[in-house]
């Protein structure tokens, strides 16, 4: 067996283990059992048997599954971009589309305007398109550090925007520094279809074109081996943009998970796509998965800062053993 | 001169300009199977301009190219890439792949996006490989190769395409000299088995020794010596603006070395 198969068998099983451990555990103690019963009733159409089935169908359920998607989708997306813009630093936020979520969530936020979720996709496309207009070249080439410059720029316009808006928010001032820190205590089975259509796009999108992401991340001159550079730039990264910006603005800016899954996996098994993304797929759920059980069980912190907690040391680490 | 050979690639009226500078003024020509032409130019001539036009992966502002009959512009970039292949000037890796897979990776034109490679695509990746000595590199990541050993991993990749086109841009400016002479011994046996292959370079005794044609690229316009031996003094000073003197070894090999002042 191969590191490839070595960690896909390790990923695969832990996947059953992780859901197990995060749908049993919590105030209220659901058997094994239980889970089983509760979840035929509700597949065969049941409606809501007491307190313990909808704790698990309409709580437990949804929002390990958001975490999961959420994680599979960054992660994948981490992948990509740092294929794509030869950059280990890029990652999901890398064209903004976070800093343009969080600003359109501080702004519902701060005005008490309904609808937070709408306001920061809004952001975050807005974003985008800023990112995207200013970055591409006049010829309508794409230039990585041009995009990757035009990402950094606007998002910090944008902080100091989020920075305003903390100073007006009065006492609103905390439910957006909890937003800005990521959270699936709101996912529902909405977020589910949601996230999950992200992360299988961006996935899918991505082994569509592997073989094309694997030459533009060897450094080689794409367009000799027959890749249509531009096309497969454009497309990937405004598609995963686009994903992104559906996670974050549904789970608040989760960092690290695009950044240290993807590092931590291509270490493993090597940089090629073809199985690159689907084990980050896999690694990148199973890490926010685990850290929001992890949050919830340290009484409901921000995800957001358990994931920069774990990421950032873990980070230092690859830096370190990459000296 | 009339050729009754069969084409493989005929430029017409090439231009490129990059703002107001016209690199490519007008070059028409032609490349032919079983011949290795050399591209000779100073610093700043558009060589490596030229072959980027000529395979369809860099500007092309006028002109037209065919490669097998086929108007370059009307291929996709993968069907081009399995008729032209190109070596670069600049052999910069990104991700750590092993040298197999990068070397792999010249079979994707072939292949297409979800074509399998199967053990005859790793045959010819590891032939193409043994051509330029990198046999036991196979599982080293290309961004731990010397200069030189990147260069051949380049030139292994584009060997792996089995296109009937070779574009070579200075392909031992990184190599050793037994390299690079091993360079164009492999270069002489692709010749061998019909290919058409045009290389880039800066040293004249090498094109003296291993072309069988001469193209000199000066102020965007072609000049041919259509062999070696009309390669004298006065075209090479035309072309490099300093003075050359060329002088023939015992054994007939043919040397030029510049001599005196720039002319200008």
């Amino acid at each position: 067996m191969n590191r490839k198969q070595l960690a896909g068998a390790v990923l695969v099983a832990a996947l059953p283990v992780s859901f197990w451990l995060v749908l049993v555990s919590g105030e209220v103690a659901i058997s094994p059992s239980e889970i089983f019963a509760i979840l035929a009733e509700r597949l065969s159409g049941g409606e809501s048997q007491g307190v313990r089935s909808a704790i698990l169908w309409d709580v437990r359920f949804p929002r390990a599954l958001t975490a999961f998607a959420t994680g599979a989708a960054l992660a994948c997306s981490g992948v990509i971009f740092q294929g794509l813009l030869l950059n280990p630093l890029a990652e999901p936020y890398t064209l903004g589309v976070a800093t343009g979520a969080a600003l359109g969530a501080s702004i519902a936020i701060t005005f008490q305007l309904p609808g937070i979720t709408i306001f920061a996709f809004a952001g975050s496309l807005l974003t985008l398109i800023l990112v995207w207009g200013l970055g591409r070249s006049s010829s309508g080439r794409i230039d990585p550090t041009r995009l990757i410059l035009a990402g950094v720029i606007i998002s910090s316009i944008l902080g100091s925007g989020i920075t305003l808006l903390k100073v007006l928010a009065g006492q609103q001032v905390a439910v957006i520094v909890l937003w800005l820190l990521g959270s699936f205590t709101m996912a529902s089975w909405n977020h589910v279809a949601l996230s999950m259509a992200a992360g299988l796009a961006v996935l899918f999108l991505g082994l569509f074109f592997w073989r094309d992401l694997d030459v533009i991340a060897s450094g080689a001159s794409p367009a000799s081996l027959g890749v249509d550079e531009d096309r497969v730039r454009i497309t990937l990264l405004l598609a995963c943009s686009l994903a992104t910006s559906v996670v974050v603005s549904m789970s608040g800016v989760i960092g690290f998970v695009g950044l240290v899954a993807p590092h931590l996996l291509r270490l493993t098994v090597g940089p090629g796509h073809g199985h690159l993304l689907p084990l980050s797929w896999l690694g990148g759920g199973l890490l926010l998965l685990m850290a929001d059980a992890g949050a919830r069980s340290l009484g409901e912190l921000p995800v957001g800062v358990l994931t920069a907690l774990i990421g950032g040391p873990l980070f230092c680490w690859l830096l370190w053993r990459g000296r | 001169m009339i050729r009754v050979r069969e084409v493989l690639l005929e430029a017409r009226e090439l231009f490129v300009r990059y703002g107001e500078r016209v690199v490519i003024d007008g070059v028409s020509l032609s490349l032919f199977p079983g011949e290795i032409t050399a591209l000779l130019g100073p610093n700043g001539s558009g060589k490596s301009t030229l072959l980027a036009a000529l395979a369809g992966v860099g500007r092309r502002d006028g002109g037209s190219v065919k490669l097998l009959g086929d108007e370059l512009s009307t291929l996709s970039r993968r069907k081009a890439s399995t008729r032209v292949a190109v070596v670069p000037q600049q052999t910069g890796f990104g991700m750590p792949f092993s040298v197999l897979q990068t070397v792999m990776m010249g079979r994707f034109p072939s292949a297409g996006r979800f074509g399998r490679l199967i053990s005859q695509d790793e045959k010819l990746a590891l032939e193409a490989m043994g051509e330029v000595d990198l046999m036991g590199f196979e599982d080293r990541p290309v961004t731990e190769l010397s200069g030189g050993e990147a260069q051949r991993v380049a030139l292994a990749r584009s060997l792996a395409q089995q296109t009937p086109l070779l574009l070579l841009d200075e392909p031992t400016s990184a190599l050793d000299p037994k390299h690079a002479i091993a360079v164009f011994d492999l270069l002489r046996r692709l010749r061998q088995k019909n290919m058409s292959i045009l290389v880039a370079l800066h040293d004249v005794n090498l094109a003296l020794r291993f072309a069988d044609r001469v193209l000199f690229l000066r102020g965007g316009n072609i000049e041919e010596a259509p062999t070696p031996e009309k390669v004298n003094g006065d075209v090479l000073a035309r072309i490099f603006d300093i003075e050359w003197k060329v002088e023939q070894l015992a054994g007939g090999i043919r040397v030029a070395f510049p001599e005196g002042r720039a002319l200008c």
